[in-house]
């Protein structure tokens, strides 16, 4: 018996290489490529007739289309990592983290950039990074409150798709784990340090109804090997997994057993599960809704 | 009222005559397509009675990455496969009919809340006065109604009131106009049918306008539903001539004439929410048309309150939706629904509508208002997860009490008026997949508060819903089904009583003897809850003493001797003597002292 973990569009949350196309904006620019042309991620591809602004590639690859005036469309070869939700549209920037060991309330914003901060991001922060002009936030985690408070949206109507001022928000924001207390997933977090100063495509556009997550697009060394798409999202044995909410949060492992028959959880409750082997070489039964594949 | 019967009974003639053209079917397979999961269930003949055989849930694929309603059923399919040793799928398809080595079913019945409601905007000079009518006409249906107010001649673009209302509406994401034409009778309506059309014009073009790029189809050419007179509706027709596709007339609404405009609306929500379902034009071909959760679920109730001549409400806390379908024992249907409302994807509804401090009532532990946001904003957004603490258990089981109560008091909703509800069936993945069944029965108890005696009965097999869907294929085999499968789990007789005793006294007094001369009494008092436990197997009858002023259902100090003897089950006996209607104590540790207790009192272990 196997069953899926449909959160994310792509079938997992993390792809280490996939082939995608991505529109880049360019309403009222002139574009600057032509279809065919080899783009690097951080190569302008669209400008205003004054110069006054400009929009970068975001992915290497290669231009699939160009709408004069509208969009630039571009193919590439990326690693893709999903976040849990997000506001705000697209941006591309280098990532960047805070320095060490400085007061948020102090630190230096690195402007133009695409902040990493890979803990709950506090509301002072979040307040400096987007009055300090950066070009976007990963963070792990926010309290639900403080989003709302700074976005001024209720979020559940926003995502229920009532109000569609979600891509109006100033600057795109991405919270890997989502809301509440938590730190960003090892995985995720090796991932964003190994690239730090490396352009990343970002988006903020969530809609759980079309199962739209908010991504961030690592580009890849050009014909480098992808895996189709979408990924097999199948939790089957031997599927390595990261469990997302209750006793075993945050913990990474292996599915070594599918129950046929439905198991008491910590809480009482009948949920299919699986027997994981986790990373630490514990052994651990936990709900198969708990659990995304990682690979 | 005798229109809706009468409804009900050609219903039923349409079914009985439409499986008279089929032979009996050997197996059935029943898919429920959910907004967060699909479930399967086969049914066969054992010992010449149609049994459940297996049933099994596997995520909706109806979004991406897969976006193929029949991949989720395929899949369910092969479970079925390895759970009963049976081939269902061939190479291209589902096998049916049966075949003579015992590979797939004779009949596919499916029911449906993929894609959400028909979300329909009322408007018409008979609106407000055929109001009435118009929820009887879509009682059944899993519809959402909202009224479209009248378009002003001019708006100013820039005026925000109008940009914010024209975002309302589009926000809404209709799917049809229904304009309702004047009462032929004496009453005025509001407005001639010309102002109402070249308001539906107005709107129309606005609607249009620049559309979300997902809504640009669809918008383009919203269907007008009319009511009315056959020289309103060529009025109305002849106005939207240019303004969209398709002007439906019906007859007019009247007591008599419900029935035309039930069919057209539930021929559009087949029409045009299921068929944009991914997947689904493709199973409609297999299975033949889906029957509404709603509608299915309305057919159990039916079938129960006519089988066991009782009131019967049965109640489904979906992800998305909550379902109530009331039944009375003259026939008459009392559908009750939260359309969009549940304590999954569809949390987020009930949250705004209650708003957050109701959900916090219910919690025997300390939460605050952010809490309860991030729980439902996780619920959101990660669909298929269920509670995996304590807390979240809470408020899952709080947003559950508050979704029944917000579909019972729903616009349109009698159910509320009905007492006593004899048999209270609780259905649906929330319901019925509790740590303990006590949960379910106080959620019940919490949030419908019947009064009187009131069996609690729970789908084990969780069934029910997809059952209606057969009885239009085969009402035999709904019929033994439900009396099989659907139903056989009692949790308990409440006994729940109203009015206050005089100080000092205990609200009721309850006594049990038992077939073997066994007695059991329990006394109770006033606001509190109590159980008295009838083993499974055991049988008792039950004498009620209610002190003065206090009514056990039978009016005020009035005592009662039951004619049936109780059935002994999961929780047996619990006397609810919280009054009616349920006050919770406004101080917060007071009011979660007051819910331990409750909690404790009815066998809900570990209640902190």
């Amino acid at each position: 018996m196997t069953t899926w973990a449909l959160d994310y569009p792509l079938g997992r949350p993390l792809l280490p290489a996939a082939q995608l196309t991505r529109r880049r904006p360019a309403t009222g620019l002139t574009p600057l490529v032509q279809p065919g042309d080899r783009v690097r991620a951080d190569q302008p591809v669209a400008e205003a007739p004054d110069r006054s602004r400009v929009v970068l590639a975001g992915m290497a690859g290669r231009v699939r289309e160009v709408t004069p005036g509208s969009e630039v469309s571009i193919e590439g070869q990326v690693m893709y990592l999903a976040g849990t939700l997000g506001l705000g549209g697209s941006a591309v920037g280098p990532l960047a983290f805070l320095a060490r060991g400085e007061s948020i309330a102090m630190v230096a914003i690195p402007t133009g950039a695409i902040l990493v901060y890979p803990q709950r991001i506090p509301l002072t922060l979040l307040q400096r990074a987007i009055s300090g002009g950066v070009g976007g936030i990963i963070a792990a985690s926010v309290s639900g409150l403080e989003l709302e408070a700074i976005s001024r949206l209720d979020l559940t109507a926003l995502y229920d798709g009532l109000i569609p001022e979600g891509d109006r928000f100033p600057v795109p924001v991405i919270l890997t784990e989502g809301l509440g207390e938590r730190v960003m997933d090892a995985i995720t977090q090796r991932i964003l340090t190994q690239r730090a100063g490396e352009y990343a495509l970002i988006s903020g556009l969530t809609d759980p109804r079309r199962n739209i997550r908010p991504e961030i697009l690592l580009s890849l060394p050009p014909d480098s090997p992808v895996m189709p798409l979408p990924a097999d999202p199948a939790l089957i044995v031997g599927a390595r997994v990261r469990v997302v909410a209750g006793e075993y949060r945050d913990a990474h492992g292996q599915i070594v057993q599918l129950f046929t028959h439905r198991q008491r959880d910590q809480i009482g409750m009948l949920t299919e599960s699986a027997r994981i082997r986790m990373e630490n070489g514990l052994m651990c039964v936990t709900p198969l809704h708990t659990l995304e594949r990682l690979a | 009222m005798a229109r809706v019967v009468d409804g009900a009974e050609s219903m039923a003639r349409a079914e009985a005559s439409q499986s008279e053209r089929q032979t009996t079917p050997r197996s059935i397979l029943l898919i429920d397509c959910g907004s967060v999961f699909t479930k399967l269930a086969l049914v066969g003949i054992v010992d010449n009675q149609y049994r459940l055989l297996a049933r099994t849930q596997v995520p909706t694929t109806v979004a991406p990455p897969y976006a193929d309603l029949l991949i989720g059923v395929r899949e369910g399919c092969q479970q079925l496969e390895a759970l009963t040793g049976r081939r269902l799928v061939g190479p291209e398809s589902i096998l049916t009919p049966e075949q003579g080595d015992g590979a797939g079913v004779d009949t596919i019945a499916v029911t449906t809340s993929v894609g959400g409601p028909l979300r329909l905007l009322t408007t018409g000079p008979g609106r407000e006065a055929l109001a009435g009518l118009l929820y009887k006409s879509l009682g059944g249906l899993f519809a959402q109604p909202e009224a479209l107010p009248v378009a002003p001649v001019e708006a100013a673009q820039d005026d925000p009131a109008w940009g914010e209302l024209v975002a309302q509406l589009r926000a809404l994401r209709p799917h049809a106009i229904v304009v309702i034409g004047a009462p032929s009778t004496g009453i005025r309506g509001a407005g001639t049918i010309t102002d109402h059309a070249q308001s539906v014009a107005r709107w129309l073009e606005v609607l249009r306008s620049a559309p979300r790029e997902d809504e640009e189809l669809r918008l383009s050419s919203l269907p007008v539903v009319f009511s009315g007179t056959t020289e309103d509706g060529m009025t109305l027709a002849s106005t939207l001539r240019s303004a969209t596709a398709m002007v439906h007339t019906v007859e007019q609404l009247t007591p008599a004439t419900i029935g035309p405009l039930s069919r057209a609306l539930n021929a559009l929500y087949d029409g045009v929410v299921l068929r944009e379902a991914p997947g689904y034009t493709r199973l409609r071909s297999l299975a033949g048309p889906a029957t509404a959760t709603l509608t299915s679920l309305a057919g159990v109730a039916r079938f129960l309150a006519h089988h066991y001549k009782m009131n019967v409400a049965a109640v489904d806390v979906g992800a998305s939706a909550t379902m109530l379908a009331g039944a009375t024992t003259n026939g008459e249907f009392l559908p009750a629904l939260f359309p969009q409302g549940g304590v999954g994807p569809g949390a987020g509804y009930v949250l705004r509508a209650v708003g957050a401090p109701s959900i916090l009532r219910w919690l025997a532990v300390e939460a605050d208002e952010n809490i309860v946001r991030e729980y439902v904003l996780t619920r959101i957004l990660r669909r298929r997860m269920i509670p995996t603490t304590q807390l979240e258990l809470e408020l899952e089981y709080a947003m559950a009490r508050e979704a029944i109560r917000l579909a019972l008091h729903a616009p349109g909703s009698r159910l509320s008026g009905l007492h006593p509800v004899d048999v209270l069936l609780a259905t649906g993945g929330t319901l019925t997949n509790t740590p303990h069944p006590a949960h379910t029965a106080l959620i019940l108890l919490d949030a419908m508060q019947p009064r009187g005696i009131t069996s609690l009965v729970l789908d084990s097999g969780r069934i029910a819903t997809m059952l209606g869907s057969v009885a239009a294929v085969a009402p035999d085999v709904a019929a033994q089904m439900t009396e099989n499968d659907a139903m056989p789990s009692l949790l308990g007789t409440a006994v729940s009583v109203t009015g206050r005793p005089e100080d000092g006294q205990p609200a009721v007094r309850a006594f049990l003897e038992y077939e073997d001369g066994k007695k059991d009494n329990i006394e109770v008092a006033a606001g509190a809850l109590a159980r008295l436990a009838v083993p499974h197997g055991r049988r008792a009858l039950l004498s009620l003493y209610p002190a003065p002023g206090v009514d056990v259902g039978l009016g005020p100090g009035q005592q009662a001797r039951a004619s049936e003897p109780v059935e002994g089950g999961a929780l047996g006996l619990i006397i609810d003597a919280r009054g009616r209607p349920l006050d919770l104590p406004t101080a917060t540790m007071e009011r979660m002292a007051r819910l331990r207790e409750w909690r404790t009192a009815i066998g809900i272990g570990g209640a902190r």
